[in-house]
């Protein structure tokens, strides 16, 4: 069997969506699985992006490094069971690459995650190298201000609740093509 | 004191370091997972070469690419050869960047400012 039509049939018996052309990815996550995807996600960008420029390419990829090894990292660090379920989505907008990543995050970590990305997503441009320095060199987590510190790109995040105490933390990263 | 030698993997980079020539050698891919582990036994190899290093110490660095964890690392790792540096020891890092990544560049001159330690930049093609 043609292996996209197999893949169509399945992602049809779960009414997911199917698009062509896209790196895809639903299910569990762990560090093991994180730098296999990552492997396989170079593969992806390097020769589907490849009019892009090798600066847009890396900048490209080591975004898509931090959102998922940042989702992995929370799946085993956290000790409340919930499945560690995650979605990648690494896609072609026509004019930007599109990354969307979700991970479904424990009720009692909710607020605090919050907490940091109104934080986070407070700071003006203008302050944020300041703050990269600060965390670099003084402690805390450089992942989220170097995704806002990209050019020509736009960050946004949401929290939704799908059923009651299941909770995701969805981020959409769109990074303009730039100069080819 | 032996070599320290590790091999490039997929996400890690390979590294050289040895304590009789003073040439200390990272290059490649630094995206693991787990940087903290990855960088241990680095920066525990340096600290003891610190204790009796060669006349001339040169910290070659020639990233690809570079995670938020490891960006960390890497300030922890040069941290360990300030005290060197200061105390009149010969000491330089190379640092080595891809051509036109200036992402990777402005997080050396960075890291030279903040620590006071002298770096050369060099372009390079990977």
């Amino acid at each position: 069997m043609n292996v996209n039509s197999d893949i169509q049939r399945k992602k049809e018996t779960f009414n997911l969506p199917y698009d062509e052309d896209q790196l895809e990815y639903w299910g569990p996550i762990n560090t093991i699985f994180a730098d296999s995807f990552l492997t396989m996600g170079h593969t992806f960008i390097y020769q589907y992006f490849n009019t892009l420029d090798s600066k847009r390419l890396k900048a490209v990829f080591s975004s898509l490094v931090g959102m998922v090894q940042n989702m992995s990292a929370y799946a085993e660090n956290s000790y409340e069971d919930v499945h560690h379920q995650v979605f990648i989505r690494v896609r072609d907008g026509g004019q930007h690459v599109l990354i969307t990543t979700a991970n479904r995050i424990s009720l009692k970590d909710k607020l605090s995650l919050q907490t940091i990305f109104e934080n986070k997503f407070a700071i003006p441009e203008a302050e944020l190298e300041a703050e990269y320095r600060n965390m670099l060199f003084n402690g805390g987590g450089l992942g989220l201000i170097m995704l806002r510190k990209l050019k020509d790109a736009t960050l946004e995040y949401s929290f939704s609740e799908k059923q009651e105490g299941e909770i995701w933390l969805g981020i959409e990263l769109k990074m303009n093509y730039g100069n080819t | 004191m032996e070599i320290l030698n590790i091999e490039p993997f997929l996400q890690t980079p390979e590294i050289n370091f040895n304590h009789e020539t003073g040439t200390l050698y990272l290059s490649g891919k630094c995206y693991p997972a787990d940087a903290i582990e990855f960088y241990k036994p680095i920066i525990d190899w340096s600290k003891e070469y610190c204790q009796n290093p060669a006349d001339k110490t040169t910290l070659i660095c020639e990233v690809e690419y570079l995670n938020s964890a490891s960006q960390k690392q890497l300030v922890e790792l040069m941290l360990v050869f300030k005290p060197l540096y200061d105390s009149g020891k010969k000491f330089i890092v190379k640092w080595k960047y891809e051509e036109g990544d200036d992402d990777i560049l402005s997080v050396g001159e960075l890291v030279e400012h903040e620590l006071e330690i002298p770096f050369e930049y060099q372009e390079v093609q990977f």
